[in-house]
């Protein structure tokens, strides 16, 4: 939660992130441009043309990793701490892409009176399918990862609103299709060694299934709800309800609403956290406060309103005891509405 | 619902759970080992390209013999007794560049040429520059009355290969063919490269055709979009001495 921008807000967690991303791209690259060309009998391949695979497979290795910490997170919360600072792991993907292109402009259009973009972009004009220009599909790719990584920062996400921000960083799929497009028409089609096909193939398989498997699992925890003659919905069985954890309740709209006790009371907020529509019913109440599972961002049960100095607010829900049934309100409440909690005492007794 | 009040929950802003520690160890752990498993497999697995190559090694050489421009300058050295039917050196520029322009007025006279050698199988190219680069011959004795090759008929074919710049191809890089390659191949041409017609043999080592086209001219320009790709040409095959020059008609170009 940030009252004012800077470029990172650094924490412990965030550091220990980075280094292990850190040392986890420098790895690969000595592996793969140092140590395992000595494994190979004489003649390899040049040294630029190295170079080039190998900051292009480590990308494409980063970015199926990118898109498969959500479905994960989604389907095991012990990867949440995967995700919180996923968008560093989306801003070095992008530079080591940014590598993988300078080398290609360092050798490949080098050494040409030709500007080497223009060559770039303009050396095969091949537009049958087997013979495209997959350079195309690589620097379109580039282009979405620059806009995501330029406008990573909390600073574009308040700026350009997050359904907006969502929207644009959703395009990493996009990104992902072009990319594996770019190989296809690239190297699988210079390469006739099976590893560089089955590396696509793992990649397509694995990001898709666990996108269908966590779709399921929600699909399944998403039961239909089933609404009183007045509307309201039914929530739980108020002695299901464990102290400081939340629980998710779909609504007759599709909406999702977050229910916590808290101590001896009940309260209901959006589903959707204000940062970057985070599960707030897969948080925790700490210090009073439900807390996102996604970056930490907190607020009051009672009015949906962040602590302050922080002024993030999410809408509320009214809920209403009857007998040991829980039941909610589907109509939401405009954010930072100040609600009645529903008090466990007195819903017991 | 499942219980999961005892599960531990992370804050990135406060400290992690010991229990989740352990997990998130072993997940860095496991990519790790995966990525530099990955990263060994796509480096070893790759094709092998051959061992095309400048020949650093081999120093400034200079060569004097008979200088023929289309459809591509080539150099001609007399026979003898390593190569009875005398010997073609296809030339380049330096970089991406071809010698069309410094050999324009020399064309089938005696020239002295300097620069460095790049060979693939047995076929050798010279990158001409340095001090001696493209000049009339100072001295024509080693000559020895040798005019050019005279030009033999082999016959009409039809051949099924890559179209190639003959300059990366025979060693300037590596791959110097292929797809990913081709954003290069096209530039070297362009820049005046003379492009080859390599055919893939099951029995031995591929067989390069300088092209030309059906005049015996060049054919860059016809050729650009069908550069890197497995085609079937046809047109007539000649001997110049060593060197098979392919004169095609572009318009029987497939796609294979
Ligand atoms: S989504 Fe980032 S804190 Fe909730």
């Amino acid at each position: 939660m940030s009252v004012r921008y800077r470029p990172v807000q650094w924490n412990r967690s965030k550091v220990v992130y980075d280094t292990c991303l850190g040392v986890g791209v420098a790895l690969y690259l000595l592996i793969y441009l140092r140590w395992a060309p000595g494994l190979v009998e004489p003649p390899l391949i040049g040294g630029a043309e190295l170079r080039m695979r190998a900051f292009g497979t480590c990308a494409f290795w980063m970015l199926t990793l990118i898109l498969c910490i959500g479905p994960l997170a989604r389907l095991d919360r012990r990867f949440l701490p995967v995700l919180y600072n996923r968008r560093h792991f989306g801003v070095l993907t992008f530079f080591v892409a940014v590598a993988h292109l300078y080398t290609v402009l360092g050798w490949y259009t080098a050494f040409s009176p030709i500007d080497p973009w223009v060559a770039l972009l303009g050396s095969n004009t091949d537009l049958s399918f087997l013979g495209f220009p997959f350079e195309w599909l690589g620097i379109a790719a580039l282009t979405v990862l620059f806009a995501m990584a330029a406008t990573s920062h909390d600073f574009w996400l308040a700026f350009l609103t997050p359904p907006v921000w969502k929207r644009l960083h959703m395009l990493v799929y996009a990104a992902y299709g072009l990319v594996v497009m770019h190989v296809t028409l690239g190297v699988l089609q210079a390469e006739a060694s099976l590893a560089y096909g089955a590396m696509i193939g793992i990649s397509l398989a694995v990001v898709a299934g666990l996108h269908v498997v966590a779709g399921r699992v929600e699909a399944r925890r998403d039961t239909a709800p089933v609404s009183d003659a007045d509307g309201w919905v039914q929530v739980a069985r108020i002695d299901e309800l464990e102290d400081g954890v939340g629980r998710t309740v779909t609504l007759p709209g599709g909406e999702r609403a977050a229910v916590f006790r808290h101590g001896d009371k009940i309260s209901a907020l959006s589903n959707a956290c204000a940062h970057q529509n985070g599960p707030l019913g897969e948080g925790r109440i700490l210090d009073g406060c439900v807390t996102c599972p996604w970056h930490g961002f907190q607020y009051d049960p009672e009015t949906g309103r962040a602590p302050a100095p922080f002024t993030e607010k999410v809408a509320t829900y009214r809920l209403r005891r009857d007998g040991d049934r829980l039941l909610i309100d589907p109509r939401a409440l405009p954010p930072g509405t100040r609600t009645e909690p529903v008090r466990l005492a007195e819903a017991v007794s | 619902m499942t219980r999961q009040g005892r599960a531990p929950f992370y804050v990135g802003y406060l400290k992690t759970p010991r229990a989740l520690l352990a997990f998130l160890a072993i997940v860095v752990g496991g990519v790790l080992g995966v990525s530099a498993v990955l990263a060994v497999t796509l480096v070893v697995a790759q094709d092998d390209w051959g061992d095309a190559g400048f020949q650093w090694g081999d120093g400034y050489q200079t060569r004097t013999g008979i200088l023929k421009v289309e459809p591509y300058p080539v150099l001609f050295l007399p026979p003898d007794a390593a190569y009875p039917q005398g010997r073609a050196i296809p030339l380049s520029g330096e970089g991406k560049r071809g010698v069309r322009d410094k050999a324009a007025d020399l064309d089938g006279k005696p020239v002295d040429i300097g620069g460095f050698l790049l060979r693939a199988g047995d076929r050798d190219m010279l990158q001409v520059g340095g001090e001696v680069d493209l000049r009339p011959a100072r001295d024509r004795s080693a000559l020895a009355g040798f005019s050019g090759p005279s030009s033999e008929a082999v016959g009409k074919r039809t051949l099924r290969g890559e179209i190639v710049d003959s300059k990366c191809y025979l060693g300037a890089m590596r791959p110097g063919e292929g797809k990913t390659h081709k954003l290069c191949a096209n530039l070297c041409l362009i820049g005046g490269i003379p492009p080859m017609f390599v055919v893939y043999r099951a029995d031995g080592p591929p067989e390069v055709l300088l092209l030309a086209d059906l005049q015996g001219g060049p054919v860059t320009d016809a050729l650009l979009d069908d550069t890197a790709r497995y085609v079937e040409l046809s047109g007539t095959v000649e001997r110049r001495a060593d060197l098979l020059v392919f004169r095609v008609d572009p318009a029987t170009l497939k796609h294979l």
